[in-house]
């Protein structure tokens, strides 16, 4: 067994944030009055909201505490597949707080904001450069919300084409997302099932389409795809989808693979989503926020939320466009999030971005040539900035599953990939280590991977890890069959 | 590339690991035709040198210290908009901790082991937000104050037994909340009818009965107050709702709770709002937080993710996300809604903030809030500047008529002071041509307020 990079450090117990609470503790002040006090005249409140009464110390040991018992990418490697938890640069951080980028209100006349207007259409042109694609909407503040914008955009489209269409393709490797974002929209999803490799084949499109012929308003495909693997035939299935007037939908969720490999809009890709969480490093903080910006062929351009900006004599304005499919969000959607992703892209500049994709797989296939030694490859293709394994080889031999060999690593001081997904390989670990994890920590984490193999090969199970966690296995079912979901649904 | 480690040695390391001449094998799979094309400049604008490099960090300061300085920030321009979003003081303590590496560079706590420090947050940010509506349950953040407001209607819609999924809104409700609601309901037949608004602004009661009438809504959406600042009366509404009707209410300035009586003991079904103020800038609109609550018999239909309490193997106290069989990743095609993830940072500025800010804090911001309007509002109506709406009650925002507004808008920015939003840009009717909104902050002393008042109430 090689040496763990977890210890027993000092960790310290926490009560919630209302276990500090003094009756009559004053915390942080506002100014003084300046002006006569005046009160509610009508609908006067009874009983004040009980928020804790703490200290300024209280607040910084209560949330510093909490902070020490989570795990993040300025700890340790966190190869969660899909998701791309890059190191995030703390000079966005800087950047975002400057007053002159931070405390802005969204209401201010465009003569007055022209520095944000400037931040938000350089971004779009940037994000434009490494599509290809012709035009981008900021504003989805997710790429869930990326995903209801785009296919909203196809809809209003065929809408203006007299063309009333009913159905979205989707490959069974598809991130849930993808089909919850077509009920929303309206449509009825249909199944594809991928081929051999994971990919979408030609043949099924086109059986899907001979089916269901010009009712099929778009296929929505990730690319590369949740294999990890790029989907090769995507320029002849783009040609099945026009032939027929249907829109092929990317989910850009694996931008970080092929920036300056190969451009969406070469593809024949119509439409697309950026995650600036993950391509573009800004942080993930705990699950948001993020942005899911929308990037367009010209003909569905009209249809993009408003507002536009735009850049006409010399000076930065906001449009409206009399088709768009309306707001997607308020504002102009996660400006703050802009800023550190525009911060990250003029860091790079365009040389740099090309080494960040060509770098992410290079450390993907190192990591799935080390890692095949003891671990079943889902699939044998060549992997782009993820790969997926198996817990074939533990569970067939000696009863261990993808779970117990997740929950294992979290002793040796990593995160877990992440696993079950994609749905089609059973027993799936995705793992994506990114451009910014350096070979001896590769090796670290390949290490750990076959230790744990090698010490399954031994007999151990694994059914207690994690063991050196502050908190051991939750008891999810009971949480959810009794939820205690606020302080005040504790059992007195 | 100082985020990019690999050495020429290493990628030679890896190349031979892999049993590959260059880095280019590993692109096989894509068709020449694409890989040729793939090369992309990006245009760094004045500080680009053509060299295709990226700027240092010092370049970078320069750059966007220069962007910053072209806009019209708060500690530069006194002003006074509002309108959903709004200024606020932000605590020290609340950017220090939020910056501690271990709360901005984890994941969505999906391995409750290694996040009970997200989760644990979570569950008082819920907590928290539970007792400032007034509402059993709330769920762990939305984006934002008018997209939680179009999941609620969504949500609404999912409750109904009715195949018509009718929905009212107040015609008072923000032009962007009813925009987004609008957009969101693109999946549906029906768009949102509006109720109109009384001479004081607030809901016109006859209105409402005759549009459920004739409408059956399965929802109403009003807000707390309404976007001219007038608090609504919550109560009288539910009980002119039938009974199948939800009443959502959508509160865009939460620090209006501190002073007047939460929904949550009004009779409202789902409370959604935006609490950015608390702890975040007003950054040009976002990244903000939406919040989400409802009735504990609605809790498996309600969006978002959500954590509870639970004990662990070693019985001890912990936190997970749970109810996760509403959602998109188990669910797909059929959750109750595609977000998959909540607005966590954001979330944790607010508990930092509401925490800290504690209970009497939080009394005080909203009296400020509101003496500071009321003075200001007498002070403009003593020298001729009249509210458009006679007799509203108003908490810390209200629309009021401005002779000559343009000429006097553009003195006031000469000034170094932004007076408000003009709302003729979202009303056409001619009533709104001289209207602005002004809204206060607790920002502002009274020599700020007296100073819009002379800009304003002269030519």
């Amino acid at each position: 067994m090689i040496e763990q990079k977890s210890t027993q450090g000092l960790s310290l117990r926490e009560g919630t944030i209302f276990d500090r609470s003094e009756k009559g503790r004053i915390g942080f002040e506002i100014p003084p009055l300046t002006v006569p006090r005046s009160h509610a005249k009508k609908f006067a409140r009874e009983n004040p909201a009980e928020f804790p009464e703490v200290s300024e110390l209280d607040v910084i040991r209560h949330f510093t505490r909490l902070s020490s018992w989570n795990y993040a990418i300025d700890l340790g490697t966190f190869p969660l597949g899909s998701c791309t938890m890059k190191y995030n640069p703390r000079i966005n951080e800087e950047i975002a707080a400057i007053p002159g980028l931070a405390d802005i209100h969204p209401e201010l006349p465009p003569e007055l904001c022209q520095g944000a207007l400037e931040v938000m259409y350089r971004l779009e042109k940037a994000l434009c450069a490494v599509s290809g694609l012709d035009e981008v909407s900021l504003q989805p503040a997710a790429g869930a919300v990326g995903e209801f914008t785009g296919l909203s955009v196809i809809k209003r489209f065929h809408e203006k084409h007299g063309s009333n269409r009913k159905y979205v393709l989707i490959p069974d490797s598809a991130h849930g997302t993808n089909p919850a974002s077509c009920s929303l929209v309206g449509y009825e999803t249909i199944t594809l099932k991928s081929g051999e490799n994971g990919n979408v084949s030609p043949d099924a499109v086109k059986e899907a389409l001979d089916k269901y012929g010009r009712e099929v308003a778009a296929l929505m495909m990730t690319n590369p795809n949740t294999l990890g693997l790029f989907e090769s035939n995507i320029s002849e299935i783009a040609d099945l989808l026009h032939g027929i007037g249907a829109q092929l939908y990317m989910d850009g969720a694996n931008m970080n693979a092929i920036m300056g490999i190969a451009k969406p809009k070469d593809m024949g890709v119509d439409v697309m989503q950026y995650n600036l969480h993950k391509t573009f490093s800004t942080p993930h903080g705990g699950g948001g926020p993020g942005a899911g910006p929308v990037a367009v062929r010209q003909h569905l351009a009209p249809y993009l939320p408003n507002p536009r900006v735009k850049f006409v004599d010399g000076k930065y304005i906001l449009e409206n466009l009399n088709d768009s499919i309306g707001r997607v969000k308020s504002g102009y959607g996660n400006f703050g999030v802009m800023v550190r992703a525009l911060t990250y892209i003029f860091h790079h500049g365009s040389n740099g971005l090309k080494q960040v994709s060509r770098k992410a797989v290079l450390n993907a296939n190192y990591i799935k040539k080390r890692l095949s030694e003891k671990y079943e490859v889902a699939r044998n293709a060549p992997s782009f900035h993820e790969s997926v394994f198996t817990d074939a080889r533990q569970q067939k031999e000696f009863g261990v599953k993808t779970l117990q060999i997740a929950k294992a690593l979290i002793d040796y001081g990593f995160h877990p990939p992440t696993v079950y997904f994609p749905l089609v390989v059973p027993g799936a670990m995705l793992i994506e280590p990114t451009e910014t994890e350096s070979l001896r920590e590769l090796d670290e984490l390949v290490d750990a991977f076959l230790d744990i193999a090698a010490r399954i090969e031994k007999g151990e199970k694994f059914d207690n890890a994690p063991t050196k966690t502050i908190i051991g296995k939750v008891d999810e079912v009971g949480a959810a069959r009794k939820p205690i979901l606020s302080l005040d649904d504790r059992a007195h | 590339m100082p985020s990019i480690p690999m050495t020429e040695n290493e990628e030679r390391r890896v190349l031979k690991t892999l049993g590959l001449q260059s880095t280019e094998d590993l692109f096989v799979s894509v068709p020449p035709k694409i890989r040729d094309a793939a090369d992309f400049k990006i245009d760094l604008g004045e500080m680009d040198d053509h060299t295709g490099r990226g700027l240092t960090e010092h370049e970078l300061r320069l750059y966007f210290h220069k962007l910053a300085d072209k806009n019209a920030y708060a500690g530069k321009y006194t002003h006074f908009l509002g309108g959903g979003i709004y200024d606020n003081i932000v605590p020290a303590i609340v950017n220090q901790l939020t910056l501690r590496g271990e709360f901005l560079t984890c994941y969505t706590p999906y391995q409750p082991e290694i996040s009970q420090g997200t989760l644990q947050y979570i569950f008082e940010f819920q907590t928290l937000i539970c007792r400032l509506t007034g509402m059993p349950i709330a769920n762990a953040s939305m984006y934002d104050g008018p997209t939680a407001t179009a999941e609620a209607v969504l949500m609404a819609q999912r409750l109904s037994a009715k195949k018509e999924e009718s929905v009212l809104i107040a015609g008072s409700l923000s032009p962007e909340y009813k925009g987004i609601i609008q957009t969101f309901l693109c999946g549906h037949s029906k768009m949102p009818v509006e109720i109109p608004w009384k001479a004081d602004s607030t809901l016109d009661f006859d209105a409402l009965a005759s549009l459920t009438t004739e409408h059956k809504p399965c929802a109403v959406v009003v807000s707390y107050p309404n976007y001219f600042g007038s608090l609504e009366d919550l109560k009288v509404i539910k009980q002119k709702l039938p009974a199948d009707c939800l009443l959502i209410v959508a509160v865009p300035d939460p620090s209006v709770l501190a002073l007047y009586e939460p929904p949550g003991l009004l009779g409202a079904d789902i409370v959604t709002g935006e609490g950015h103020q608390f702890g975040t800038p007003m950054l040009f609109g976002g990244p903000h937080v939406g919040f989400f609550c409802t009735r504990k018999e609605y809790l498996r239909q309600m969006p978002g993710r959500v954590c509870g309490e639970t004990t662990d193997s070693r019985g001890q106290r912990a936190y997970t996300l749970t109810l996760s069989t509403r959602e998109q990743h188990i669910r797909r095609e059929k959750a109750t809604s595609n977000i998959c993830t909540n607005q966590g940072l954001i979330a944790l500025r607010t508990t930092i903030y509401l925490s800290f800010l504690g209970k009497s804090g939080f009394l005080k911001l909203g009296e400020t809030n509101q003496s500071l309007y009321d003075y200001l509002a007498d002070a403009l109506e003593h020298k001729g500047v009249i509210p458009q709406f006679k007799n509203a009650l108003c908490y810390r925002e209200g629309v009021f008529k401005v002779p000559n507004l343009t000429q006097r808008f553009k003195k006031a920015v000469a000034l170094n002071m932004i007076p408000g939003i003009p709302l003729s840009k979202y009303f056409k009717e001619k009533e709104f041509n001289d209207s602005l909104l002004i809204t206060v902050n607790p920002k502002h002393t009274k020599r700020d307020l007296d100073k819009l008042v002379e800009v304003l109430s002269h030519d």
